[in-house]
C-alpha cells in the first residue's frame, strides 16, 4: 500500500468519527428540543420559567388581548387548570362571567333570589375543588358555587353558613332544598324538596367580607370591612369540606385592626401569602402593603410615598409561584410588581398607564395570574379584562 | 478501500444532514407554536368597544337617562371633547338644575378650556351642594372642584380667592402636588413669597421631578433675595431636566455656602444615585437625615442606595 493511500484512509476514518460525533450531538440536540416542547405542551410556562437559567432575571409580562366586554369589572379570578375566568362585574345586571382562556363569555351567574339592586359581586377565588367563593358588598356574605356557578352555600359570617343557619331552625336541610339569602329585606327563604317557600329570620351575626384569596395550602384570607373593625380572617382549608356545611366551626384566626398606625388597616382590599408564610395585606385607604410574619406579628408596611414603587390606592394583589408580588393600583392605572422572595420587598416594575388602548387601564382593580404565565386584569372603566403574558 | 469508504462516508453524511433537518424543524414548531401561544390574539376576541360610541349609542337609546347623559359628558371631557362636554351636562342641568356631577362637567370642560370666568358660577355652585354632603372633608371630587375654581381665578387675576379656595383644597388631600404647587403659584402671586416656597417644597417633596415647581420656587426665592436658595431651586431644575452632572455640581456649591440646607443635600444624593455613584449618595442623604430625621423622602432614598449597594456587593461576591 502507498503511503499516500494510507493517508487518505487515515483521513477518511477520522473525518468518519467527526460525522459520527456530529450526527449523535444532533440526535440529542433534536431528543432536548422535543422534550423542552412536550413539556411546554404539559405545563405552559414562559421559557425562564421552564428553564431556569442562573441568577434573577426578570422578564416583564406583555399586554397580550383583552377579553369580550363585561360589565365594570372588579374581580377576578382563575381557575386551578387555567381554562376559566371568572369575573365579578360592579355594573349591568351585576354577575359573575365566566370566560374561557381566549376571553369569550361562556356563563354567567349571581346570586340565588337577588335582583338586581339586591347583589354587588365584589372579589372571587377559586379552591383547588374548582368552587367558585364571591364576596358581595351588599349580601354582606360569601357566596359559595360550584365550577358551573350552582349555587353550594353561603358564608354569613366567620362561623357561620346559611345552611347551617337555616339547620338551627328546622332541623336538617335535605338534600335537593333551595335556600337563599335576602340581605336587604332581612329573611331567609327556605324551600324542602316539593314544598313551598319558608321564610326563616335573618341570623344576627354579620360581617362585611371583601378581599378573597386561597393560599397555597387551601386556607382562606378574607379580609373585613365591618365598620370600625376593619381586619383580616384566615379560615382553615378543613371548614370547607363538603358541599354544604351545616356544621361550620372552623378555627377562624383574625389579624389587625382599624386605623392607620403600624398593623392596622383602613379597607383592607386583599391578603395573601408568599412561599415562606408572610402575609401580605392591600390596605387600601392607606395607601400601603401590610406585611405580617406567619405568627401574625406585624413586620412592616410599604408603598407609601414617591417613586415608581410608590402606591396611590392599591386595591386586588396576586403572589405567583416566584413570589412575584402584583399590586393592582387603581388610580396609578397600572399593576406594580415586586420582588419578595427576600428579606424586603424590591420593586421590579409598572405595568400600563391610564388610557383605553391595549396594555392601558381605566381605573383597574383586580389581578390573579394561571400556572402558565397569564396574568388577568379586571380593567373596570374600560369595561374589559385584560391579559398579559410573562 | 477507498470506494468503501466512500460507501460508508456517504450514508452517515445524510444521516447527519437528515438529523440537522428534524432538529431545524423541531426547533421552528416550537419557536411557532410557542409564539403563537404567547403572542398571537385569539381568534374572535372582541377588541375593546370605544366607550364614546358605545355612550352616544345608549344616549340615544335612552335620552331621557340624565345619569347616562352625564356618564357621556364625563367621557367626552376624558377626551379632551370640551365643547360636546358643556352641551351633554347643560341639557342635563336644563331638566335637574340642581345635578351637582353635571355643574362639575361643566365647570371643569370650561376651566380646561381656558373659559376661566364661565367655569367659576357651575364649580361655585358645585362646591355649595358638596360642602354640605356627609364626608365633604374627603371629597376629592370637591377638591377637585376647587382646583379647577382656583385655576380660574387665577387665570382671572384673582390670587387672594385662588389661595383661600386652594387651601381648602389641601387640606382635603394633602398629597395633591399639583394643588401645592397652584397654591404656591397663587401665593406668589399675591407677594407672600414665604409661604409660596413651602408650597412648592411640599409640592417636590411629594414629586421630586416637578420641574415647574422648583422653577417657580427659584423665582420665588429671587423675590426674598435668597440667592443660595434660589440656586439649590435652579439646580433641581437641572435635575428634573435629568442633567444630573450639572444638578451635582449645582447642588455641591449650595451645600458648601448653605451646610444646614437639607433639600439640598437631599436632592445631591438623588443626583450621585442617578449617576451611579452611590457611596456619595448615601453619604449626602446620610448627611441629610441628620438634619431632617423624619424626612419620609430622605429614608426611601437612603433605602433604595443602600439596596442597590448591596445588590451591587453580591454581584461582585457571586462574580468572584
Amino acid at each position: 500500500m502507498s503511503v499516500v493511500a494510507e493517508t487518505a484512509g487515515a483521513e477518511t476514518r477520522r473525518g468518519g468519527r467527526r460525522r459520527k460525533l456530529l450526527f449523535w450531538l444532533l440526535v440529542a440536540a433534536c431528543v432536548a428540543v422535543a422534550a423542552l416542547f412536550l413539556l411546554y405542551l404539559l405545563n405552559p410556562k414562559p421559557l425562564p420559567d421552564l428553564v431556569p437559567l442562573p441568577g434573577s432575571i426578570y422578564s416583564e409580562p406583555h399586554y397580550f388581548f383583552s377579553s369580550a366586554k363585561v360589565d365594570k369589572p372588579v374581580g377576578v379570578a382563575v381557575s386551578p387548570d387555567g381554562r376559566r375566568i371568572y369575573v365579578a362585574e360592579s355594573g349591568g345586571e351585576r354577575l359573575v362571567k365566566v370566560l374561557d382562556r381566549d376571553g369569550q363569555v361562556i356563563g354567567q351567574f349571581g346570586a340565588p333570589g337577588t335582583a338586581v339592586g339586591a347583589r354587588a359581586p365584589v372579589y372571587v377565588a377559586v379552591d383547588q375543588a374548582g368552587r367558585v367563593f364571591v364576596s358581595d358588598r351588599i349580601q354582606g356574605a360569601i357566596l359559595v358555587f360550584d365550577a358551573d356557578g350552582r349555587f353550594l352555600d353561603e358564608i354569613l359570617s366567620p362561623t357561620l353558613t346559611l345552611s347551617e343557619h337555616i339547620a338551627e331552625h328546622i332541623g336538617e336541610v335535605p338534600e335537593g332544598s333551595v335556600f337563599w339569602y335576602d340581605a336587604l329585606a332581612r329573611q331567609v327563604h327556605y324551600q324542602a324538596p316539593g314544598e313551598g317557600d319558608a321564610v326563616l329570620p335573618a341570623p344576627r351575626e354579620a360581617w362585611s367580607p371583601l378581599g378573597l384569596r386561597f393560599d397555597r395550602d387551601g386556607d382562606l384570607w378574607v379580609t373585613d370591612v365591618t365598620e370600625g373593625a376593619h381586619s383580616v380572617h384566615v379560615l382553615p382549608r378543613e371548614a370547607f369540606a363538603g358541599e354544604r356545611w351545616t356544621d361550620f366551626e372552623p378555627q377562624v384566626r383574625t389579624i389587625g385592626e382599624m386605623g392607620n398606625g403600624p398593623g392596622q388597616f383602613a379597607f383592607p382590599n386583599s391578603a395573601t401569602v408568599d412561599s415562606q408564610g408572610r402575609l401580605y395585606v392591600v390596605d387600601g385607604n392607606n395607601g400601603r402593603i401590610s406585611v405580617w410574619d406567619a405568627q401574625g406579628t406585624a413586620l412592616y408596611e410599604f408603598g407609601r410615598g414617591v417613586g415608581d414603587g410608590a402606591l396611590g390606592l392599591p386595591r386586588g394583589l396576586w403572589i405567583d409561584d416566584k413570589d412575584r408580588l402584583h399590586v393592582v393600583d387603581a388610580v396609578k392605572q397600572s399593576v406594580k410588581v415586586f420582588d419578595v422572595s427576600g428579606d424586603t420587598p424590591e420593586f421590579l416594575v409598572s405595568l400600563g398607564s391610564f388610557g383605553m388602548g391595549e396594555g392601558a387601564f381605566n381605573y383597574p382593580n383586580d389581578v390573579a395570574l394561571d400556572g402558565s404565565g397569564r396574568m388577568y386584569v379586571a380593567d373596570r372603566e374600560n369595561d374589559r379584562v385584560q391579559v398579559w403574558s410573562y | 478501500m477507498v470506494s468503501t469508504d466512500r460507501g460508508v462516508s456517504v450514508p452517515r453524511d445524510r444521516r447527519v444532514w437528515v438529523a440537522a433537518i428534524v432538529l431545524a424543524a423541531l426547533i421552528a414548531a416550537f419557536a411557532l407554536y410557542y409564539y403563537y401561544d404567547r403572542y398571537v390574539t385569539p381568534g374572535g376576541v372582541a377588541e375593546a368597544p370605544d366607550p364614546v360610541a358605545q355612550l352616544e349609542q345608549a344616549v340615544r337609546a335612552t335620552p331621557d337617562d340624565p345619569d347616562l347623559r352625564l356618564n357621556l359628558a364625563e367621557m367626552y371631557l376624558l377626551h379632551r371633547r370640551y365643547d360636546d362636554a358643556v352641551a351633554q351636562a347643560e341639557q342635563v342641568l336644563a331638566a335637574y338644575p340642581d345635578k351637582d356631577r353635571a355643574l362639575l362637567v361643566v365647570g371643569v370642560a370650561h376651566s380646561l378650556s381656558g373659559r376661566a370666568e364661565e367655569s367659576l358660577a357651575p364649580l361655585a355652585e358645585f362646591v355649595r351642594i358638596a360642602r354640605k354632603a356627609p364626608g365633604a372633608a374627603l371629597d376629592t371630587t370637591l377638591e377637585a372642584a376647587l382646583y379647577y375654581q382656583a385655576d380660574s381665578y387665577l387665570k382671572l387675576g384673582r390670587p387672594a380667592e385662588a389661595v383661600t379656595t386652594l387651601e381648602e383644597a389641601v387640606q382635603i388631600s394633602p398629597t395633591d402636588a399639583d394643588a401645592l404647587y397652584l397654591l404656591g403659584t397663587a401665593l406668589a402671586a399675591t407677594g407672600e413669597h414665604r409661604r409660596a416656597v413651602k408650597a412648592f417644597g411640599r409640592a417636590v417633596a411629594l414629586v421630586p421631578q416637578f420641574r415647574e415647581s422648583y422653577q417657580a420656587m427659584a423665582a420665588s426665592y429671587d423675590a426674598l433675595g435668597r440667592q443660595v436658595l434660589a440656586d439649590y431651586a435652579r439646580a433641581m431644575v437641572a435635575f428634573a431636566d435629568k442633567d444630573y452632572a450639572t444638578a451635582r455640581d449645582g447642588l455641591l456649591d449650595v451645600v458648601a455656602r448653605r451646610k444646614g440646607f437639607a433639600p439640598a443635600r437631599l436632592g445631591l444624593g438623588l443626583a450621585y444615585e442617578q449617576l451611579g455613584d452611590f457611596e456619595s449618595a448615601r453619604a449626602a442623604l446620610r448627611a441629610a437625615g441628620k438634619l431632617e430625621p423624619d424626612s419620609v423622602a430622605v429614608q426611601q432614598a437612603l433605602g433604595r442606595v443602600e439596596a442597590a449597594m448591596e445588590q451591587a456587593a453580591g454581584q461582585e461576591a457571586s462574580g468572584s
